[in-house]
């Protein structure tokens, strides 16, 4: 119990020591904690948006998608107000922060978003934004003004502008009965990359986001395609016999980490972006199932589903070459890892992964320590059935659905487990990955 | 003379000339039998009941062989019949539609239960008299747990019919294993009796 107190403490108090003879001015980021369960929340104040009578705003309001926004990532506690938007008054709602703006529409379709935010305990406005927008891009252009907004007052940089990928599937035989949709982070705007009246499962983005690669059952087997997003162009990357599946980009972008069935069992094997058909490379050594790849950003380490030690746990072994590692010792089944480093925490490795326990399945988060094999773990959200969590580029928050075969939707929880919030995309969705 | 008019003599006659001539026909190998043995070309004492040969001499081309039964008792000499030859590569039916094409497992097992057997023997069976089949064994799971752990795991099930099959013989070009997972289940609905049915290796010709 102690033990668990202090691997919980510690980081709180690591950070706070840190940030307390870091050179930088570090006023803004000690009001928002960034480290460990249990975290205070940083008031923020959300005024509404000015706008005049002739303007017709072309989707949501600024303040609701920027207060959404904002609740996602845990950190805050957002509260609305509509106080006048000069120092004073903004001081007086008692928040840390306020965030106040206006919309112009200088021609029809034509929108100008002007914004501020203030440092109420300063007193003063910290950072003062213009941007334009036309009215098909304006909730794209509320997500970056959410994250200049959220990297002034964490130093983080923010993940509201950036893209998921998930898996839709409808009922009934359709030629379009699998789709894999790409979406705005908070699950609106979904455009089809591909659909095919076979399965689609894996998507899995290039580190540079322009394409994804995923598993296709159009042959009548697994499949891994290359899909570049912007051309719908793709190649086959792995056609082997058996299984291909699981694909995880090196962060290169030139080479992905695939499970394959070709030597019986399935293995891990190196392939080449470009396909081609070369005899891939093997990086697992089990006579058991290793499958479900997950590489570190930098590229280092590879963790990964084995059942070697009889039941699917998560494994991590280094790229370069090494024994495997158990990390997962609670329960008799963990499967589907994903990794992620903090920005702000250089040292800090978090691991999330799905858990199987008498319940049902769900998400579980891991920190470790940089070269650590154990870690505290807490459950992320409240729901059973959950599948495949994929992190924020900025680590601070964990994509997942959950549902059944039937019926799934996409939730987002914070990585401190502060917020859990579900996603509507407007039909079914699974199997989702978020943009690195 | 009347009787050989009366409708109701020849309601009766048929069938027993018919039965006559079936019995004078020096084969007695039964309707597709996969246990009969393998058929030799251009034999006149075989008969192989999927084409309707039945005119003198045989055809020996490409896929199932045609060939003729002798001195069938009745049959007009002067006529001929229609030899329809199978090519097996086009047929893709495979064996008999009776020989069930799926076989079972129990939860997180890819164990192949005892009541597979002859159904797998079956199979085997075709395959070493059609050299030129081959079968996807499609494995796949029910729907708890992770998709890709239960497509390897679907593997592991395809790859348990596939041993079961080189054990009896057929060579592995014949052969391929693969998964689907959960993504095709056979039945819906998350009853243990659905789930049941979604644990499977499908043999697909």
């Amino acid at each position: 119990m102690f033990r668990r107190l202090v691997v919980l403490v510690a980081p709180v108090v690591l950070t706070a020591l840190t940030l307390a003879f870091s050179p930088r001015s570090a006023t803004a980021q000690l009001r928002v904690d960034v480290s460990g369960v249990g975290a205070q929340q940083a008031p923020l104040s959300i005024n509404r948006f000015e706008t005049s009578a002739s303007v017709r705003m072309p989707g949501a309001a600024p303040e609701a998608v920027i207060a959404a926004n904002f609740s996602r990532t845990g950190l805050f506690d957002v509260r609305p107000s509509t106080a006048a938007p000069e120092a004073a008054a903004l001081r007086a709602l008692g928040t840390d922060w306020a965030v106040t703006g206006k919309v112009d529409m200088p021609a029809v379709g034509r929108y100008v978003l002007s914004y501020q935010l203030w440092d109420n305990v300063r007193g003063q406005a910290v950072l003062s934004g213009q941007a334009g927008s036309s009215a098909e891009a304006w909730r794209h252009t509320l997500h970056t003004i959410s994250d200049e907004l959220y990297q002034k007052i964490t130093g983080e940089r923010g993940a509201f502008a950036s893209r998921i990928a998930y898996v839709s599937v409808a009922s009934g035989q359709r030629a379009d009965k699998y789709k894999i949709y790409v979406a705005q982070s908070d699950g609106l705007g979904g455009q089809v990359a591909v659909s095919s009246p076979l399965p689609l499962m894996s998507p899995a983005w290039s580190p540079d986001g322009q394409r994804l690669a995923y598993v296709s059952f159009e042959s009548q087997k697994s499949v891994v395609y290359v899909h570049d997003l912007r051309s719908g162009q793709r190649r086959e990357v792995a056609n082997f016999r058996g299984n291909n599946s699981a694909p995880a980009w090196l962060p290169s972008g030139n080479e992905l980490v695939v499970s394959l069935s070709r030597d019986a069992v399935s293995q891990l094997y190196v392939v080449n972006a470009q396909g081609g058909g070369a005899a891939p490379r093997r990086i697992s050594q089990s006579n058991a199932i290793d499958t479900e790849a997950a590489v570190s950003a930098d590229g280092r380490s590879l963790y990964f589903v084995s059942d070697r030690g009889g039941s699917p746990q998560v494994y991590v072994q280094a790229l370069s070459g090494g024994a495997a590692q158990r990390i997962t010792f609670a329960g008799d089944y963990n499967i589907s890892p994903a990794v992620s480093s903090l920005q702000n925490a250089e040292t800090a490795v978090q691991l999330a992964y799905v858990a199987r326990s008498a319940g049902g399945y769900s998400v579980q988060l891991m920190d470790l320590a940089t070269g650590s094999t154990q870690g505290a773990v807490q459950r992320l959200g409240n729901t059973r059935g959950d599948e495949r969590p994929s992190f924020a580029p900025n680590g601070r928050m964990v994509l997942y659905s959950s549902g059944n075969a039937r019926a799934s939707q996409l939730w987002v929880a914070s990585s401190n487990g502060r917020a859990t919030t579900p996603l509507n995309t407007g039909h079914d969705a699974r199997d989702a990955a978020w943009e690195p | 003379m009347k009787l050989f008019t009366a409708p109701s003599f020849w309601l009766k006659a048929v069938p027993s000339l018919a039965l006559a001539t079936l019995l004078g026909c020096a084969s007695k190998v039964p309707l597709y039998d996969a246990n009969a043995a393998p058929i030799v070309p251009n034999s006149s004492s075989n008969s192989n009941a999927t084409t309707s040969a039945v005119g003198a001499g045989g055809v020996v081309s490409g896929g199932v062989i045609s060939s003729s039964a002798l001195g069938s008792v009745g049959a007009d000499p002067r006529s001929i019949a229609t030899v329809r030859v199978e090519d097996v590569r086009n047929a893709g039916a495979g064996p008999a539609a009776s020989l069930t094409r799926v076989v079972f497992f129990d939860f997180d097992s890819y164990a192949l239960r005892p009541e597979s057997r002859p159904t797998l023997e079956a199979h085997a069976n075709f395959l070493l008299r059609n050299r030129g089949s081959s079968v996807k064994l499609q494995g796949h799971t029910d729907e708890l747990g992770g998709r890709e752990y239960n497509l390897a795991l679907g593997q592991k099930r395809a790859l348990a019919v596939q041993d079961a099959l080189r054990l009896l013989g057929v060579p592995a070009a014949q052969l391929e294993a693969t998964s689907f997972g959960k993504e095709k289940p056979a039945a819906e609905g998350g009853s243990e009796a659905a789930m049941a049915q979604n644990r499977r290796v499908e043999l697909v010709y």
